[in-house]
């Protein structure tokens, strides 16, 4: 009985999960476009190839972390981490780099992340802390770590030309952490269609108990989710340190937020359980493009701000009135 | 009765919504001081009636009339001042809020009306008294989550009732009462009745319907089958009308020959509650586990499935001690569990039906979207679930066809041992039938099947061996055809003499209404 009133229910939820002819398929990517065309008009520089390269370069880092962040959001968790872990990650390849090279430096940078994804993965399954809490803590110890490591000063002096290139060099015209950020897109949306863990990561994060019931150990893969999100928050410290080649320990500051924003724009439900990478590749664009064009036409980054917080707020009401 | 006032009448009432058609062309009237059955299976229209009445949903076409007067504006609150009390299936009370609080949710009583001032002493008094009509012994003042499933109903209704109403209607409103709770329950209703409001009655359990009800109507496929007295209709009647057809014997059981032994628990205890519990399992058998709620027998499920681990005596899977130290290890067993809640335990209802089937399929890393779609397809089919594909949520399903999903995800793992905990709980007729012989098919192909039930009959009609549980211990053990009613009862409840006065005790109950 209980659930027949659920049959009447218009099967719309169902285009959020499957692709389809929707609002999150269609309707962020259009308001890219019309902010794009927006800001053409404006700004004439905008559509210049270099100002393109440009939006990709400031949110390559970004979008690295926004992906590992859908999985988590899907997986009805949340990290508050990243943000820190990528200055905690921004130093210690500074200093490794310095001591033993490049390669040495970009290898421990993403362990480091890694190993922060895991610490979260551990605490939230293995000891049942709530995702908020858990983040929270790694959070602020990652940042104290970074601070503290530091002594609150930059890391300069990294002479290596292939560390920079990572930042500021280009394959085949496009920028290298461009490059980076679209493999992770690939890479995250292989493992989110074509994998269990893909399947396994909607399954939990839309019913534990039924998961768990249904024999997935759910413990394990909320380790490998949150671990492979501190994977690509150790990339993406690693390229930051890169494109300011050096290592800070104030880097990332709310990125964590950002991140999250994009992911809501997208349409990823925080309930868990429903969302997709698409929607959140839109989302990490439009903020993307709102600093880049805001920034063309002389907005003072306080208002951005503003405008960034109205178009997470807008997305939302969108996304809310659709399922009425 | 014919000349009664007419409180509710539905005129021609169709409800369409995307892709279905909920009512086509409904008309009835349900009359003061009379309760009046609605029946039907499930996705018939009765919710979407009783919802139209209580104003969520708004009629396609067609009109509503309350005390006479045409609904023009389809709200919860409308119909509420209309006259129009609606007690769902799902309780709708804030448990850390106090009885009165919750009865006067939103209508709190005010002094200061603008500021809001709650007057409590006002409160106080009106709601003992409303829980004196409903006959509730309860403190107005207890938090809501201090009482036991019976009693919050109580408080249910009597947050219905103290507006007056012209109309109350009760959906499945017993469903989570036993025994004498449930005659308390009758007697309410038929005091409410000689208030002269009407009462509309939603109920699964058709034994009921000739205790309580003056007439019943009969929906199917949203459409109106006919109203009639109910002294007019026998139960076989009323089971042909919503099925549309007539229905063989409702437990088709086929006996299989019992082979080795698949199963065996060796002096289980759990968590301090289970003890020194034993029992085999055979291929092609069904074990009944009969006990009253709160015997162990969900908790013995969830020891056998590794969801809750044993603190003493060994499981052997065919004849070898087994670890199952996580639902996992037994899923890997070739385990199949179907939860007592498919809802919160079984489903992942925001998925699609497909992915729900493959579950514990997936064995490879990789997926091959093509193969799953065809291996979930196969069982879909099998299972005749009624879904547009397999690709839309479960959410969107009706609750036996949710059921099936559960049972095809344990078909697809190819599952050999099958624990089922109600399997049949909030379930149509026709689906029951349904999955009775999947039962049957199961068991022929050599499966073990352990089904836990509180419907005496169910458990009677389909199991080749029977044990009973009281109080976490295994008491006793009954071949088909030696066991009655009679007997597992009184097993059930030896030592439990004050269970008689058990009312709103959780661990004492037994529902007794299905006992023939």
């Amino acid at each position: 009985m209980s659930v027949e009133r659920e049959t009447q229910k218009p099967a719309r939820a169902s285009g959020r999960w499957r692709r389809g002819l929707t609002w999150e398929t269609f309707g962020v990517p259009l308001a890219v476009l019309a902010v794009c065309l927006l800001f053409g008009l404006l700004a004439p520089q905008f559509f210049q190839l270099q100002n393109i390269a440009n939006i990709g370069r400031q949110t390559a880092a970004l979008a690295l972390v926004a992906w590992g962040m859908t999985m988590i959001i899907i997986n009805a968790g949340i990290d508050l981490s990243p943000g820190a872990v990528v200055a905690l990650v921004s130093v210690i390849a500074a200093t490794v780099l310095k001591e033993f090279g490049p390669a040495a430096g970009v290898l421990a940078g993403v362990t480091v992340g890694l190993g922060c994804g895991l610490l979260n993965g551990v605490l939230i399954s293995k000891l049942r802390m709530p995702p908020f809490i858990a983040t929270l803590g790694v959070m602020s110890a990652a940042r104290g770590a970074a601070l503290t490591y530091t002594g609150g000063v930059p890391v300069f002096g990294l002479r290596s030309d292939w560390f920079a290139w990572l930042g500021a060099g280009s394959v085949l015209g496009l920028p290298v952490i461009v490059v980076v950020a679209l493999l992770g897109f690939a890479l995250t949306y292989s493992i989110l269609r074509f994998t269990k863990l893909g399947v396994y990561t909607y399954a939990i994060g839309g019913n534990e108990t039924a998961a768990r019931w249904a024999g997935i150990p759910v413990d394990r893969y909320k380790i490998l989710i949150y671990s492979y999100a501190g994977l690509l928050t150790g990339i993406a410290g690693v390229l930051l340190a890169a494109r300011v080649n050096s290592g800070q320990p104030l880097l990332g500051t709310s990125m964590e937020l950002q991140a999250i924003a994009a992911v809501c724009i997208g349409g990823t439900s925080l309930f868990g359980g429903r969302g997709s990478l698409a929607g959140t590749f839109f989302g990490v664009l439009l903020t993307g493009v709102l600093n880049n064009g805001l920034n063309l036409l002389g907005v003072s980054s306080f208002i951005q701000q503003i405008v960034i917080g109205a178009t997470i707020l807008i997305a939302v009401l969108l996304s809310l009135w659709r399922q009425r | 009765m014919g000349d009664r006032r007419i409180a509710v009448e539905v005129q021609r009432v169709s409800k369409v919504f995307p892709g279905v058609r909920a009512l086509s062309d409904v008309s009835c009237d349900f009359r003061s001081g009379e309760v009046h059955a609605l029946l039907g299976e499930n996705g018939a229209g009765k919710s979407t009636l009783i919802k139209i009445i209580a104003g969520v949903y708004q009629p396609s076409s067609g009109t509503v009339s309350i005390r006479g007067t045409p609904v023009t504006q389809f709200t919860p609150y409308m119909a509420r001042t209309a006259g129009v009390a609606t007690v769902f299936q799902e309780l709708s009370l804030a448990p850390d809020l106090t009885v009165e609080q919750n009865i006067f949710l939103g209508a709190e009583p005010t002094r200061l009306a603008a500021l809001g001032w709650i007057d409590g002493l006002s409160q106080r008094r009106r709601a003992m008294q409303v829980l004196e009509t409903v006959g509730a012994d309860v403190d107005p003042q207890i938090r809501l989550s201090a009482l036991g499933a019976a009693q919050q109903q109580l408080v249910e209704i009597a947050k219905a009732i103290w507006t007056d109403p012209a109309v109350l209607i009760l959906d499945e409103p017993t469903d989570k009462l036993f025994g004498e709770e449930q005659l308390r329950l009758f007697d309410l209703i038929r005091r409410l009745r000689e208030r002269g409001i009407a009462i509309i009655y939603i109920s699964h359990k058709l034994e009921e319907i000739h205790q309580i009800a003056d007439r019943v109507t009969i929906l199917r496929d949203g459409t109106l089958v006919d109203t009639t007295s109910v002294g007019e209709v026998t139960i076989d009647d009323m089971i042909r009308k919503m099925a549309g057809r007539k229905l063989g014997d409702l437990f088709p059981k086929i006996s299989a020959d019992p082979g080795p032994e698949v199963l065996r628990l060796e002096k289980i205890s759990s968590a301090g509650f289970l003890e020194d519990v034993s029992l085999t399992l055979h291929r092609g058998e069904v074990l009944g586990v009969m006990g009253l709620v709160g015997a162990g027998r969900t908790l013995l499920a969830k020891t056998i499935t590794g969801v809750v681990r044993p603190t003493g005596g060994r499981i052997l899977v065919h004849n070898r001690p087994a670890r199952i130290d996580s639902p996992g290890a037994a899923v890997s067993m070739g385990f199949g569990f179907l939860p007592e809640d498919r809802r919160t335990q079984g489903l992942i209802v925001m998925l699609p039906v497909r992915e729900n089937i493959v579950l514990a399929s997936l064995s490879r890393w990789l997926i091959n979207h093509r193969q799953l779609n065809d291996m979930s397809r196969r069982y879909f089919e099998r299972l005749e679930i009624k879904a547009p594909s397999i690709h839309v949520p479960v959410s969107t399903l009706s609750g036996g066809n949710q059921q099936k999903v559960v049972l095809a995800r344990w078909l697809c793992s190819k599952a050999k041992v099958f624990i089922f905990d109600e399997p049949t709980q909030g379930i149509d007729v026709a689906t029951k039938v349904e999955i009775y012989n999947l039962i049957n098919e199961l068991t022929a192909q050599g499966a073990g099947i352990i089904m836990i039930s509180s419907d005496m009959r169910e458990i009677l009609g389909m199991s080749d061996r029977i044990v009973v549980m009281r109080k976490g211990r295994v008491v006793s053990e009954y071949r088909r055809d030696d066991a009655t009613p009679e007997r597992i009862l009184a097993d059930a409840l030896a030592g439990n003499s004050d269970s008689s006065s058990g009312f709103g005790r959780d661990n004492q109950e037994v529902r007794t209404n299905n006992v023939g």
